[in-house]
């Protein structure tokens, strides 16, 4: 087992520089998570792990040794797609035997150790299959059955749950985890589903357009996004985002969003920032219909325009500056809209941003 | 009703011209067994059984050398353009570099070029190879073709990616790529292929006539076809015809064999995009 580093590592394709230089390491046996939006570079990022993918510029090292010459083969990762990539015309189990053939290993050995990895996933009775008469989640196990058995240094996933059906999604999302654990392996895995990323990621990689936005345990970039891309792309749903000014408001420092319906006294590095526009972010589960059990709150009038219900809880959407504004609220709140009520903001869960460069502040 | 007689109208038709195709097969092989005499006034009933032309054609003509040559040379053409057109075809559909697309597409306008216009060159290359009246003027230039590695590549370009990317990781290389992992997987069209290849080795008279001089080293249709036309039969129109069954005889019995693919290959070219 080994660590991953980047340095300065970069990538073109021609003109168009898909990967800006990144650095970063995962540690030996740690579960890193790439999430980002489409195209933002996470695939790339990890076949260049690979080796799939030659680097422009730059140096990877694995168990700290420069990978940058050395072919896939020879770099000791294993792979899972998003599309499984088995091989049609073969069974499970030549599937999963065939890199440790190509490897020279006695029959005797690699028989011992397919049904090693077939029984830790469950899949024994799929050996003699080939893929195409498979569902989907067992295509996927084979695949996942063919990285482990070789039990490489590294193990890579590309979107690996993303072709599966939500029920699925979520049963595999344990059994990747439970591996994770039983092997003891350092994983990188490319996803954009936030879900996955904060229950898998020992540490989660936001990327964006190519550049890392944030390196962070799921908790922080919860609670302390570095910046607004972070802060709306982490949390589901996402973050509200509301314009407005830091004034002095009658003597108190105040954060007062453009339309004037928000007024939140603001403490610490805020304070200097009089007379600049910034953004307050807040997430729909901060915001309340009651003031009890929060220690800072900051009560609001709004006109809650439509509702969503979701069972026990669900949204309300009301509109600040006209921009739409969700809270999550629970059922009894939400019934027969649109009705005008007050709603409580936590201050203590407040976020703020530059408004140009949307870095966090405070 | 009215839809029954339609149907017995459209076979009818069907076997007609089926027959119509058939007929001059059935009577080539009937007359060469026919004795010279009757065979000016053969119709479909056989008219007396004889062997004397297939004897007579392997007396006059070194007809046994002539069809090891022939396939000899198809079976190594055939051979060539599938492994070598399945290795250009997977460059020009999976690898990345500079000019890939412009040797595409003079490979493919190669294909445009009438084989007249190269006959001349293609004839100085092989004086300055020495390689007239050898066989390696009948196989080397052969070996890849511009028709194959199109095929290959259009088929290797509905394989994933990823594919490729997972054997490259369990430890393959490129050419393991190409005939352990894609050839299982396009089997069809290297089907096509063989079995046009082959076809177009085989029939091929004009090349061989140009480089080959030597009785001995000369293809099937070449021996045949100067035994026919250039007089050495004497005359005889059941040798003649004998020559020519044995001409066509691997080409009925591959068809036998592979009817299904070869359909498949006229319906589709084997051009998908
Ligand atoms: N072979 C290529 N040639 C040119 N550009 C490419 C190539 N592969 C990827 N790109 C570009 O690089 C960028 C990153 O692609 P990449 O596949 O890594 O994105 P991704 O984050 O994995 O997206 P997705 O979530 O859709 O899989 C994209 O803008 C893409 O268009
Ligand atoms: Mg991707």
């Amino acid at each position: 087992m080994a660590n991953v580093k980047f340095e300065q590592v970069t990538k073109s394709y021609g003109k168009v520089q898909a990967i800006q230089p990144v650095s970063f390491e995962v540690k030996d046996k740690e579960f890193m998570v790439l999430v980002g939006p489409s195209g933002c570079g996470k695939s790339t990022l990890l076949r260049m792990i690979a080796g799939l993918e030659d680097i422009t510029s730059g140096k990877i090292s694995i168990d700290n040794t420069i990978v940058n010459d050395l072919s896939p083969k020879d770099r000791d990762i294993s792979i899972v797609f998003q599309n499984y990539a088995l091989y049609p015309h073969m069974t499970a189990y030549d599937n999963m035997a065939f890199g440790l053939k190509i490897r020279g290993l006695k029959k005797a050995e690699i028989k011992e150790k397919v049904m090693a990895a077939a029984k830790v996933l469950d899949i024994e009775d799929l050996l003699d299959r080939k893929p195409k008469a498979m569902s989907g989640g067992q295509r996927q196990r084979i695949a996942i059955g063919r990285a482990i058995v070789r039990n490489p240094k590294v193990f890579l996933f590309d979107e690996p749950l993303s072709n599966l059906d939500a029920q699925l999604r979520g049963q595999m999302r344990l059994e990747i985890a439970s591996l994770h654990k039983r092997l003891e392996a350092t994983m990188v895995y490319v996803t954009h589903d936030q879900v996955e990323a904060m229950t898998l990621g020992d540490r989660i990689i936001v990327l964006n357009k190519g550049v890392i936005q944030q390196i962070d345990t799921p908790q922080n970039l919860y609670n302390h996004p570095a910046n607004k891309f972070v802060a709306g792309f982490i949390g589901s749903p996402t973050m509200n985002f509301i314009e407005g000014k830091v004034v002095d408001d009658n003597g108190i420092a105040s954060f007062i969003s453009n339309d004037g319906v928000i007024r939140i006294e603001v403490k610490d590095k805020i304070r200097d920032l009089e007379h600049t526009e910034v953004i307050l972010g807040i997430r729909p589960e901060h915001i309340y219909s009651l003031p009890t059990n929060i220690d800072a709150p900051v009560k609001f009038t709004t006109t809650v325009k439509w509702t969503e219900l979701l069972g026990h809880d669900g949204f309300a959407f009301f509109e600040i500056n006209g921009v739409q504004i969700s809270a999550r609220l629970v059922a009894e709140e939400l019934l027969n809209p649109p009705f005008e009520r007050e709603l409580y903001i936590d201050r203590e869960k407040i976020h703020f941003f530059d408004k140009v460069s949307g870095v966090a502040i405070g | 009703m009215v839809r029954k007689i339609k149907k017995i109208g459209f076979y009818a038709l069907l076997l007609l011209a089926a027959l119509s195709f058939l007929y001059p097969f059935y009577w080539m092989i009937l007359a060469s067994l026919t004795p010279e005499q009757n065979i000016g006034t053969l119709g479909i009933v056989p008219q007396g059984i004889t062997f004397e032309h297939y004897t007579g054609m392997i007396e006059k003509i070194p007809i046994w050398s002539a069809l090891f040559n022939s396939v000899f040379v198809a079976t190594l053409s055939t051979f060539g353009v599938i492994v070598f057109g399945s290795m250009t075809g997977y460059a020009l559909a999976k690898m990345r570099f500079k000019g890939r697309n412009l040797l595409f597409y003079t490979i493919i306008f190669t294909m445009t070029l009438p084989f007249q216009i190269t006959l001349i060159p293609n004839y100085i290359l092989m004086v300055n190879f020495h390689w007239v009246d050898t066989l390696a003027a009948l196989v080397v230039p052969s070996l890849n073709s511009a028709f194959a590695i199109l095929l290959f590549r259009q088929a290797f370009m509905t394989i994933p990616d990823d594919l490729i990317h997972a054997a490259k990781v369990d430890g393959c290389g490129d050419l393991r790529i190409i005939f352990q992992i894609l050839w299982p997987n396009i089997i069809p069209s290297i089907i096509t292929v063989g079995i046009l290849t082959f076809m177009t080795s085989w029939n091929d008279v004009l090349w061989p006539l140009i480089v080959i001089r030597e009785e001995g080293l000369m293809t099937m249709p070449q021996l045949v076809t100067l035994f026919a036309v250039g007089g050495r039969s004497e005359a005889q129109l059941g040798v003649k015809l004998a020559s020519a069954v044995l001409l066509a005889l691997p080409i009925i019995i591959a068809y036998l064999f592979l009817q299904k693919y070869f359909i498949q290959s006229m319906a589709s070219s084997g051009i998908k995009s």
